[in-house]
């Protein structure tokens, strides 16, 4: 397949430090752009808080309420604890889909990389978040299940469980964004026959559209689902 | 309705991940074996044993992800 490079193109200005290349990688560029929208669109929207809110406002305070609310039902009343987490890697999926829907531009999230990065840092949190609530020696009994002598068999198995999470967060996100991506590349080369220019405006930027939502959610939901495992360790067992 | 019960849409996003995990688990199991094998010459033992092991925590996940989202 040919090189699309995006319109941002940003010079490696790092190479002195040992990294290679001439550009910054396409998905950096890109992540980076995302970190730019989220910020500017948090500095314009807390800019100047209101009792009434205007539109930007509210619009921003719904988008919180909406992690919050989901928080609060999935892991229960102290969910809101982790809502920088959860807020901050769901804000950044859902802003980096999107961009793929723009031309020229390519989401930061149909790179391996980048998606490894968030599941390597959800795994990680929620695993520090339960040695938090527990202790690490409960944390990590509650490994070893709950007849003793079974524990050397049950440890490397709820152990290689645990560590399938990141993986299977980070594949699907890529998997799903790289080949939603993919299939518009190659729709958008045979602009040329027309015919796939009309499919990809009926079929594939809803369809495209709809799985950065669907992704975004699976991943936060997710993400709530492991934190909630590991923060009510102690009382899953038991039934 | 139970009370209990998700919404749909929220048991079908997590039972769209049943497949990956549980594929995911057997390829961990499996290279956590594979490299056990190369790092203390012992081929092709550890490799089987991982290997089961990786099998068992997919089931083992298969089953949890099922109570929790699949009633």
């Amino acid at each position: 397949m040919e090189h699309h490079p995006t319109i941002f193109q940003i010079p490696n200005f790092l190479g002195a430090l040992g990294i290679p290349g001439d550009w910054v990688p396409e998905h950096v560029t890109m992540a980076w752009l995302v970190m730019a929208i989220l910020v500017s669109l948090s500095y314009v929207a807390t800019r100047r808080l209101e009792g009434v809110p205007g539109p930007m406002q509210n619009l921003m305070e719904v988008v919180v309420e909406a992690f919050g609310n989901l928080l609060e039902q999935m892991i229960g009343p102290k969910g809101k604890r982790y809502l920088p987490l959860i807020g901050t890697a769901g804000l950044f999926i859902l802003v980096g889909n999107l961009l793929g829907s723009i031309p020229g531009l390519k989401p930061p999230t149909a790179n391996l990389n980048t998606t490894a990065a968030l599941a390597i840092t959800v795994f990680i949190s929620y695993n520090y978040f339960g040695i938090r609530e527990h202790g690490i020696i409960a944390y990590l009994r509650h490994f070893c299940g709950p007849i003793l002598w079974l524990a050397p068999i049950m440890f490397p198995i709820e152990f290689i469980g645990h560590l399938a999470r990141p993986i299977s967060l980070s594949i699907r996100l890529f998997g799903n964004i790289f080949g939603e991506e993919s299939v518009i590349v190659i729709l958008l080369s045979l602009i040329w026959l027309v015919i796939p220019y009309g499919i990809y405006l009926a079929i594939m930027m809803p369809l495209s559209l709809f799985t950065s939502v669907v992704q975004t959610f699976i991943f936060v939901m997710l993400s709530m689902v492991y934190i909630a495992g590991a923060v009510e360790a102690g009382h899953e067992e038991h039934h | 309705m139970k009370d209990n019960q998700a919404p749909l849409w929220r048991q079908l996003a997590g039972l769209s991940s049943l497949g990956i995990t549980f594929a995911a688990s057997i390829a961990i199991g499996a290279a956590i074996g594979i490299g056990l094998d190369r790092w203390l010459h012992t081929s092709p033992w550890l490799t089987i044993i991982f290997f089961l092991f990786g099998v068992a925590a997919g089931f083992t996940n298969l089953l949890k992800d099922l109570r929790r989202w699949g009633r």
